[in-house]
């Protein structure tokens, strides 16, 4: 086969190619700081999903149970044939007899009361939230 | 360079290479987008579960406590409202009839008072404005040393402590603010700590006005107030929750 086009010169080629990567550098950024929102979402999604799942177990067993206390360190409850408690960093709940961890990783777990109504603090913080200053989760009203 | 022996593209080839670029583009663009949607989503759903405690101390004020607050002048011509962390440029005053606003008034925030010039005609204002409402609950155990590390920045200014053991609330009044840390008395180390604040970074700005009998907004004084709550949420956008006070009779 006979080649009768003349071959692209070295200086035609890097200008090429410097203008495809100044095209796509933009484009790469982008990609990049897509990639970083969709994790964080997901992230954010699902650290929000959990803590609403155990904020909603503790506030289903306090309804079901008016008459529980309030421990005296506010770091649990107690009711008649269960407990919620927060210590080393789990959450764990006791109901007739067997003890089920409900979350793991949890940095503040607290009940209060206030006129009248009790007050569920709920933190689970890692290094994406810790930048945002953010306290997860927080159920009144029970 | 001599560019004339070579072959151009053509258009088709042109057209080609524009509509993959252009492709490769909107289909990037479109997913970003999204993302970016979705983040807004999530920010909004957990704004929207803040608010909620914020209408529950909205609904717990008294009706004359919230915006726009009726009040009579007093003798040294001032006017005390309700609220304490007023913006100043929000505030509107009319007479008691709700005509058009009157001037000759200057605004003291650290009093909450309106000072007149001269005595309005009638003795009773309409005062209109937007206020930050401040985060009550949240909370911190104190750490050995009896500290807490307060969760704000600049703007952020601390409303009550309190202290909490079991199911009593007691509130505090010895404590010291030291830059981002709370020195609590030493003997409440390790104890849960409920704090309200106002943060102005967070901005949770409430407005009100006085609805007609057919629920439109009125200047004129009526028993009804549609009061606004404005939280803000990712970055620059804003949700508003509202919430009908009636005047108790």
């Amino acid at each position: 086969m006979r080649h009768d086009r003349k071959a692209f010169t070295l200086i035609e080629v890097a200008i090429c190619m410097a203008l495809i990567s100044i095209i796509f550098f933009p484009f790469m950024a982008m990609t990049d700081q897509l990639h970083g929102a969709y994790h964080k979402s997901i992230r954010k999604s699902a650290r929000q999903a959990e803590l609403e799942s155990v904020c909603y177990r503790i506030q289903s067993q306090l309804r079901a149970h008016p008459d529980y206390r309030i421990d005296a360190d506010n770091r649990g409850a107690t009711w008649l044939g269960g407990k919620v408690r927060w210590e080393g960093e789990q959450i764990t709940m006791a109901l007739d007899g067997k003890e089920v961890v409900l979350s793991e990783g949890v940095t503040l777990f607290s009940l209060h009361r206030r006129a009248g109504r009790t007050y569920l603090n709920l933190a689970r913080q890692d290094d994406l939230f810790r930048e945002d200053h953010r306290l997860m989760m927080r159920v009144e009203n029970l | 360079m001599d560019m004339r022996g070579g072959k151009a593209f053509t258009l088709i080839e042109i057209m080609v290479t524009v509509a993959i670029a252009a492709i490769v583009f909107a289909i990037a663009t479109s997913t970003y987008m999204q993302f970016g949607g979705l983040q807004r989503q999530v920010e909004y759903d957990h704004s929207l579960t803040q608010s909620s405690s914020q209408l529950d101390m909205l609904r717990e004020a008294d009706f004359e406590s919230l915006p726009p607050e009726t009040r009579r002048v007093e003798k040294d011509q001032t006017v005390k409202l309700a609220r304490d962390t007023i913006l100043e440029s929000s505030i509107v005053v009319r007479d008691a009839a709700g005509g058009l606003p009157l001037t000759g008034w200057t605004f003291e925030p650290a009093s909450s008072k309106l000072r007149f010039e001269q005595p309005p005609s009638q003795g009773t204002v309409v005062v209109e404005y937007e206020f930050f409402l401040g985060s009550q609950n949240l909370t911190q155990f104190s750490d050995s040393q009896a500290r807490i590390k307060l969760p704000g920045g600049p703007g952020f200014r601390l409303e009550q402590v309190s202290l909490a053991e079991g199911d009593k609330l007691e509130t505090l009044s010895e404590y010291r603010q030291q830059g981002e840390y709370l020195q609590l008395p030493t003997h409440l180390s390790n104890k849960l700590i409920v704090l309200d604040y106002y943060d102005e970074e967070g901005k949770n700005k409430v407005s009100g006005s006085f609805l007609d009998a057919n629920f439109q907004r009125t200047t004129g004084v009526t028993a009804t107030k549609l009061i606004e709550v404005q939280e803000p949420f990712a970055g620059g956008w804003k949700m508003s929750l509202p919430l009908l006070k009636e005047q108790k009779p």
